[in-house]
């Protein structure tokens, strides 16, 4: 079977299941107020953490359910993975360099 | 020679259908990686530098959260109707994939209009990429990130146009890739230099 058949019987099975994205359109609105609210009323020391967190649960929902990586298999995954696992190799080398100054 | 060119077309064509995702989609996904890596960095270091930096907070507060969020709520609607453009795509239903594209891309130059409307507010406050650490973060990662709002709503645009000619679902699903990758990267932005 050549790829562009197979792709295509893929996106014939998607058409059947895909994700609600008018619901998930409305938890990242909602997770927008929420990170909103939590600015102004978390101490702004914490309110750093609380807020990327976030921001990280919907960049999450955005890549799962409108990147269609839940429904993605192994070689795109990959792809999506890898410079990740670089992009946090090079945050964690770079924490050294912020630790000293917050003890200052 | 015509034997040896058939065998090693043969092998081309196992290695091809080995891989059982189509190659524009692969190469789109690399593409993205490069990007994540180059965006993700700048983000990054300045994630950290806001950590490391107490005056950093002291300067966001001279940001607009209204006009920020206004902006963030315009990025997560092109990114609903990038997704339905897709949905539509897969079914043929091709007239309202023209018309969720072309709300995909209007919300880019929304998006792009009230970010210049921003900069002036900030520019006529005094506010100058040389005014501090804070502003020439703020300017540099916001200015290449509206560059490639501008890019994602031009190749929304070109897809749309594209489209006329021939229907390719591949295009659709590229494009709204690219759209969403761009929404993430705002997803960072917009607590960095607005709410904390």
């Amino acid at each position: 079977m050549k790829v562009g058949e197979r792709h295509e019987i893929e996106v014939r099975n998607h058409e059947h299941h895909h994700p609600p994205y008018v619901t998930i359109y409305f938890i990242l609105v909602f997770l927008t107020f929420a990170s909103i609210l939590i600015s102004q009323i978390v101490h702004r020391q914490k309110a750093p953490a609380y807020v990327f967190t976030i921001s990280t649960v919907k960049a999450l929902l955005i890549a799962l359910f409108y990147m269609h990586l839940k429904y993605e298999g192994r070689w795109v995954l990959a792809f999506a993975i890898i410079p990740l696992i670089i992009f946090a190799l090079v945050l964690f080398a770079l924490m050294p360099d912020v630790v000293p100054y917050q003890k200052m | 020679m015509s034997e040896q060119l058939r065998v090693l077309d043969e092998l081309e064509k196992e290695e091809y259908e080995s891989v059982p995702v189509p190659f524009q989609k692969l190469g789109f996904w690399v593409f993205l990686g490069g990007e994540i890596i180059i965006l993700g960095g700048i983000v990054a270091s300045a994630i950290l530098f806001r950590l490391s930096y107490p005056g950093w907070f002291k300067s966001s507060e001279h940001t607009n959260v209204v006009i920020a969020s206004i902006n963030t709520m315009v990025l997560l609607t092109g990114s609903l109707t990038a997704v339905l453009a897709h949905k539509f795509a897969t079914i043929r239903q091709w007239g309202k994939v023209q018309l969720f594209l072309g709300l995909t891309a209007l919300c880019g130059f929304t998006f792009i209009g009230i970010k210049f409307i921003e900069y002036s507010r900030e520019i006529h406050h005094g506010f100058l990429p040389s005014s501090g650490i804070f502003w020439m973060f703020y300017y540099g990662i916001t200015g290449l990130h509206g560059l490639h709002v501008l890019a994602g709503s031009l190749i929304i645009l070109g897809v749309m146009l594209f489209l006329r000619k021939k229907k390719l679902v591949e295009a659709v699903e590229n494009a709204g890739l690219y759209w969403h990758f761009v929404d993430i990267v705002w997803l960072y932005i917009f607590p960095l230099f607005y709410l904390t």
